[in-house]
C-alpha cells in the first residue's frame, strides 16, 4: 500500500513509543547526579548500557528472523521493521546517555562509531525502501532491463553487419563509437551514462574514413548514438535495483562489526573494572 | 513468449550478471566476517600485543599525573576482575593519615569496603579523581547515627539541613576539648582580657568611627585567618605604658611582668643621675620611686589593669622570695572554627558588620561575635541553586583531615553560664 509504509505504520505508533521512552530516559539521566560525574561506570551508566545492549540484540534478531523464518514467529516481518527502524535510531541517543556523553579515541567508543555508521546506512536503506519501489514500479521492475539488453544486442549486431567487408579505418571508427558497454559498480550506484562522443569527436572520426564510406559512417553514427542511449537507460533501470541493495552491504557487515566491538567493550570493562565500584 | 524470454535471458545472462550488485561486491557473509575479524584484531589482538596500544583500552582520560603510567595497566590493576586495591595506591602515595581518617567506621563496618578507589575514581579525567561531590560526604552523614551509634553528629544530607556552627575550645576544670553549637547565648569565651569593641568603635566625630575593623585585624599569610592581635602592633600606639609623670615619653615593656621593675628602676635612676645626685641617699630615692611606679602600674587603677587581671604574689609566698605580679594569660582565640575553610579576603566585598553584627555593641571580649549558618545560606547553596554560589561540602571542609585536627588544639577557652 502506498499510503502506509513500514516507517509510518499505525500512524507512526512506534515513533511515538520510542520518543516517549527516550524522554523518560533523558529525564532520569537529568536527575541523576552520581559522584565523580556521569559516565558509563555509574549505576545508571550500567543500566543504560544494558538497555543499549538489549536494543542491539533486538535489532540483530530482526536479521535472524528475516533470514531463517520469514513467515514464522510473531507478527509479520514488515510489522517488526517499524520498531527495528525507530529503536535503531533511538540507540544513537541511548549510548551517549550510557557514557555520560564521554567519547574518545579508544576501544570503548568504537562500538558507538560502528553503531552510528550502521544506523546511517540503515536510514539510507529505509529511505531507499520508501522511495525507490515506486520508481521501479514505473519501470515495470527489470523487464525493461532485459529488453534494453536485447535492443542493445540488436543494435550491436546491426553495427557489426554494417561493418562487414569495410576498410580497416571503418573498423577503427566502430571501435571508437561502439565500445563494449560494461557498467561499473559506481556507474550503477550513481546512474552515470556511458561516454558518448561529441559532435567534434564524431566529425574527427568520420574524417578518417575513405570518401566512399562517408554515407555508411553516418548510418554507423546513428546506430552508435542509439546504442549509447539504450545503455544509459539500462544503467538507470539497473541502478535503481543496485541502490536498493547497496546500503545492505554497509548495514549488515557494520552491524556485525558493532556487535563484535560491543562484546570486546564489555569484556574489557568487566576485565578491568569488575569490582572497582 | 515465455519460451522466447527464457532464451533471451540465457543469451543476455553475462550482461545481466554485470548489472547485479553481487557481480561487483563480495558476498554479505564474507564482508561481515571480514569486518568482525578487523574489529577483533584492532580492539583485542593489537592492544594485547603492543604496550603502546594498551592505552586505547582506557575508558577515558586519566588524571594528569597518572598519565605517566597510562600504558602500565598492571601498576593499578593487579588481577583480572578486581578493582584497584589500596596497596597499589600506597606504592606511590603516603596515605596514612588520610586512610585513617575514619578508623572507627572502617573498623566497625568492614562491609562498607571503603577503599581509596571508592571515592577516587580514575579514567574519568581530573574532576572525578578528587571529586568535590557532596554525596561523597552526605552518603554517610545522612545516616551517621546508624554507622556510628552514639555519635553526637546529627544526620543531614544537604546544606539546608547542615547543623549550626560550633565553636571549639577547652571548657571546664579539668579542661575538656569540646565544640559547642552557636545559638546558645550562654556560650562565652573564657578570655580574661578586658576589651570593649563598642568603646573602640564609637564614633569619633559625626559618622567616622574611631577605629575600623582592619585597624586591628590584619589578614594572615594563609589568607584564611587573621594575625593575632598584639600589644606592640595594635595597642601601643594609643596605649603607651606610662609609669611616671616625669617620664611622659617613656613606655614600660609589655609581655613579661618581671621585666617591668628593672626597666623602671633604670629609667628613674637615669633621671636622678642626670640631676647630679649620687650616693646612698640617691639609691634610696631611686628604689622607693621605682617601687611606687611599679605598684602604680600593677595595682587597681594602673595601666596593666586596664586590660589584664593582675594577681599580687607577696615575697613571702613566692618561690624565689621576691615580690611578684602575675598577669593572667589573655588566651585570645585566633580561630573559633579551626578546621573550616573560610577566606576573609574572598568575602572582602561583604561588609564586616553584615556577618559580625553584634561587634559594635559588644562591651566584653567574652562575646563570640560569629554569624549563624543561616547568614551563609543567604548566598551559598548545595545542591546548586540558581542565583547562589554552589558550595559542596569541600568548599568549607577538609576531608576528615587529621592534619587540621592536630593543628587546631589552640588555647581557646570557653565558658557557659
Amino acid at each position: 500500500m502506498r499510503d502506509e509504509t513500514f516507517v509510518s505504520q499505525r500512524h507512526f505508533a512506534w515513533l511515538w513509543i520510542v520518543v516517549v521512552a527516550m524522554l523518560v530516559l533523558f529525564g532520569i539521566y537529568w536527575l541523576d547526579h552520581p559522584i565523580g560525574g556521569r559516565n558509563g561506570a555509574t549505576r545508571l551508566g550500567y543500566i543504560y548500557g544494558g538497555i543499549a545492549a538489549a536494543g542491539i540484540f533486538f535489532l540483530m534478531w530482526y536479521g535472524v528472523r528475516k533470514r531463517y523464518s520469514y513467515r514464522g514467529g510473531t507478527g509479520t516481518l514488515k510489522g517488526w521493521l517499524g520498531p527495528h527502524v525507530w529503536i535503531g535510531v533511538a540507540l544513537a541517543f541511548v549510548v551517549p546517555l550510557h557514557s555520560g556523553f564521554n567519547l574518545g579515541w579508544n576501544v570503548h567508543s568504537l562500538p558507538y562509531l560502528l553503531m552510528l555508521l550502521t544506523i546511517a546506512s540503515g536510514l539510507w536503506g529505509a529511505f531507499a525502501y520508501v522511495r525507490l519501489p515506486s520508481e521501479m514500479e514505473a519501470r515495470r521492475e527489470g523487464v525493461t532491463v532485459r529488453s534494453y539488453i536485447d535492443q542493445i544486442e540488436q543494435v550491436t549486431r546491426e553495427i557489426q553487419a554494417l561493418g562487414k567487408d569495410r576498410s580497416a579505418a571503418f573498423a577503427r571508427v566502430i571501435e571508437a563509437m561502439a565500445p563494449p558497454l560494461e557498467p561499473s559498480f559506481l556507474q550503477l550506484l550513481f546512474t552515470r551514462p556511458f561516454h558518448a562522443l561529441t559532435k567534434d569527436e564524431i566529425s574527427a572520426q568520420l574524417a578518417t574514413l575513405p570518401k566512399d564510406e562517408y554515407q555508411m559512417g553516418l548510418q554507423l553514427t546513428a546506430l552508435a548514438s542509439r546504442r549509447i542511449h539504450l545503455g544509459k537507460q539500462m544503467v538507470v533501470d539497473a541502478g535503481v535495483v543496485v541502490q536498493m541493495r547497496a546500503w545492505l552491504y554497509l548495514h549488515l557487515p557494520l552491524s556485525f562489526g558493532c556487535v563484535a566491538a560491543v562484546c570486546i567493550h564489555i569484556f574489557w570493562v568487566l576485565f578491568y573494572r569488575w569490582s572497582a565500584r | 513468449m515465455v519460451g522466447a524470454m527464457k532464451t533471451q535471458k540465457h543469451v543476455a545472462s553475462e550482461m545481466e550478471k554485470r548489472l547485479e550488485i553481487t557481480h561487483h561486491l563480495p558476498s554479505l557473509r564474507r564482508l561481515s566476517i571480514g569486518v568482525v575479524i578487523v574489529t577483533l584484531a584492532v580492539c583485542f589482538a593489537w592492544p594485547i600485543s603492543s604496550a603502546t596500544q594498551r592505552a586505547t583500552l582506557t575508558s577515558g582520560p586519566l588524571s594528569n599525573h597518572h598519565r605517566l603510567i597510562e600504558a602500565q595497566c598492571e601498576r593499578c590493576h593487579q588481577a583480572a576482575f578486581r578493582g584497584t586495591p589500596d596497596k597499589q595506591c600506597q606504592e606511590c602515595h603516603t596515605v596514612n593519615q588520610h586512610a585513617a581518617a575514619m578508623p572507627s567506621i572502617i573498623k566497625a563496618r568492614p562491609e562498607l569496603e571503603a577503599r581509596c578507589a571508592s571515592c577516587h575514581k580514575e579514567h574519568h579525567g581530573e574532576r572525578s579523581l578528587v571529586p568535590d561531590d557532596s554525596p561523597l560526604c552526605t552518603g554517610c552523614h545522612k545516616r551517621v547515627d546508624q554507622l556510628l551509634p552514639g555519635t553526637e553528629q546529627p544526620n543531614f544530607g544537604d546544606f539546608d539541613h547542615h547543623p549550626e556552627f560550633a565553636v571549639h575550645g577547652w571548657i571546664g576544670n579539668p579542661p575538656v576539648y569540646r565544640r559547642l553549637r552557636l545559638g546558645d547565648k550562654s556560650i562565652r569565651s573564657d578570655t580574661p582580657i578586658k576589651f570593649s569593641h563598642k568603646t573602640h568603635m564609637r564614633l569619633k566625630n559625626e559618622d567616622k568611627p574611631m577605629l575600623t575593623c582592619d585597624g586591628c585585624h590584619a589578614t594572615a599569610d594563609d589568607s584564611r585567618s587573621f594575625r593575632p592581635v598584639s600589644f606592640v602592633h595594635q595597642c601601643a600606639r594609643c596605649h603607651p605604658i606610662r609609669f611616671d609623670e616625669r617620664l611622659r615619653e617613656v613606655s614600660a615593656p609589655h609581655g613579661n611582668a618581671d621585666n617591668v621593675l628593672p626597666f623602671v628602676t633604670a629609667a628613674i635612676a637615669r633621671l636622678h643621675f642626670d640631676d647630679g645626685e649620687r650616693g646612698e641617699e640617691a639609691r634610696k630615692k631611686i628604689d622607693k620611686e621605682s617601687h611606687d611606679d611599679e605598684v602604680g602600674l600593677f595595682t587597681e587603677n594602673g595601666g596593666c589593669n586596664q586590660c589584664h587581671d593582675v594577681e599580687e604574689v607577696a615575697a613571702a609566698e613566692a618561690v624565689d622570695g621576691k615580690h611578684h605580679y602575675l598577669i593572667a594569660q589573655p588566651n585570645i582565640p585566633e580561630r573559633w572554627m579551626p578546621a573550616s575553610r573560610f577566606s576573609h579576603p574572598t568575602h572582602r566585598f561583604v561588609a564586616c558588620e553584615s556577618c559580625h553584627a553584634g561587634r559594635s555593641e559588644s562591651t566584653s571580649a567574652a562575646d563570640i561575635n560569629l554569624p549563624s549558618i543561616t547568614r551563609c545560606r543567604e548566598c551559598h547553596a548545595d545542591p546548586p541553586t540558581p542565583g547562589k554560589v554552589a558550595s559542596p561540602c569541600l568548599q568549607c571542609h577538609d576531608y576528615h583531615s587529621h592534619e587540621q585536627t592536630d593543628k587546631r588544639y589552640g588555647n581557646n577557652k570557653l565558658q557557659t553560664n
